[in-house]
C-alpha cells in the first residue's frame, strides 16, 4: 500500500514519459471548459422551480400562496419564480446562498417543517431572515425588475404615489418597509419583534 | 532508482491522469467555491445581510 502510493507520488511529480506537454496542457484546458459548463448547469438546475417544489414543504405551501398573487398570476403573464426573489444574482452572494440551502437539506431530513402546523409556527423567523436581508440590500431583487425611475406616478393611487415620492425616493424607506406578505401569506405579526 | 517496465509506467500515468481530470481537480474547485460561499456565510452571521 505505501509502496502504491510512493509510485502514484512518483507518477505525479515527474514529467510525463508518454503524454506529451501539449496534450496534457489541451486536456486539462477542455476538462476545465466542461466542468465550468457542468457547474453552471448545475448550478442554474438548483434556481429553478421545479427544483424548489421538488420538496413538499415548499410545494405545499410557500408554492400554494404565490400563485393567486400578482407575483405569479396576472394580465400579461410575466411571472417570478423562487429564484427571482430568494437567490441573489451576485456570484459571491449567490454561492453563499448555495451553502446556506445547506441549513434547508438540514430541516428536511430532519423535518424541521414537514407539516403546516410547524410551518406556521417557524414562518414568523423565516420570514424575518427574509425581511432582514431585503432591508439590508435595499430590497435589490425587487429593484431587479421594478425600477423606481421608470414608475409613473400619475398612474398609481395617490396614496402609493405619495409614499414613493417621498420616503422611497429620499431612501428613507425601502420596498419591503411596506411590502410585506404580498407574494406570501403574513405570519403570525401579533409576535412580530421587529417591526419598523 | 530501479529500472521499471514501461508498461506498468504507462498505465499508472494513465491513471494518474484520469484521476486528477475527473476527479480531483472537479472536486478541489467545488471545495474551493463551496469554502468561500460558507466563508461569506459566517461572515454574514456576524456582520448581518448584505447591503446593496
Amino acid at each position: 500500500m505505501r509502496d502504491l502510493a510512493r509510485r502514484y507520488w512518483r507518477t505525479l511529480t515527474r514529467p510525463s514519459a508518454f503524454y506529451s506537454l501539449g496534450f496534457l496542457v489541451v486536456s486539462g484546458f477542455v476538462a476545465g471548459v466542461l466542468f465550468w459548463g457542468g457547474f453552471n448547469t448545475a448550478m442554474e438546475l438548483t434556481n429553478t422551480e421545479q427544483f424548489c417544489i421538488g420538496c413538499h414543504e415548499m410545494r405545499d405551501n410557500v408554492y400554494q400562496e404565490i400563485q393567486p398573487t400578482i407575483h405569479f398570476t396576472n394580465r400579461s403573464g410575466v411571472r417570478a419564480k423562487c429564484s427571482d426573489c430568494h437567490v441573489p444574482k451576485d456570484w459571491t452572494h449567490k454561492m453563499a446562498r448555495k451553502m446556506q440551502a445547506s441549513k434547508e437539506v438540514w430541516g428536511w431530513i430532519f423535518g424541521t417543517i414537514n407539516t403546516r402546523d410547524k410551518f406556521v409556527e417557524k414562518r414568523l423567523e423565516l420570514a424575518q431572515r427574509e425581511w432582514a436581508r431585503f432591508k439590508a440590500n435595499d430590497s435589490l431583487e425587487c429593484r431587479n425588475c421594478h425600477e423606481f425611475a421608470s414608475m409613473d406616478f400619475t398612474r398609481q393611487s395617490k396614496r402609493a404615489a405619495e409614499a414613493h415620492a417621498t420616503s422611497l425616493q429620499s431612501g428613507a424607506r425601502t420596498c419591503i418597509d411596506c411590502h410585506k406578505g404580498i407574494a406570501h401569506r403574513l405570519p403570525d405579526m401579533q409576535k412580530a419583534s421587529d417591526v419598523k | 532508482m530501479s529500472q521499471e517496465d514501461p508498461k506498468q509506467r504507462r498505465k499508472e500515468e494513465f491513471r494518474t491522469w484520469v484521476f486528477l481530470t475527473v476527479v480531483m481537480a472537479p472536486v478541489l474547485a467545488v471545495m474551493v467555491v463551496g469554502g468561500y460561499g460558507f466563508v461569506v456565510w459566517m461572515l454574514q452571521i456576524i456582520g448581518g445581510p448584505p447591503g446593496g
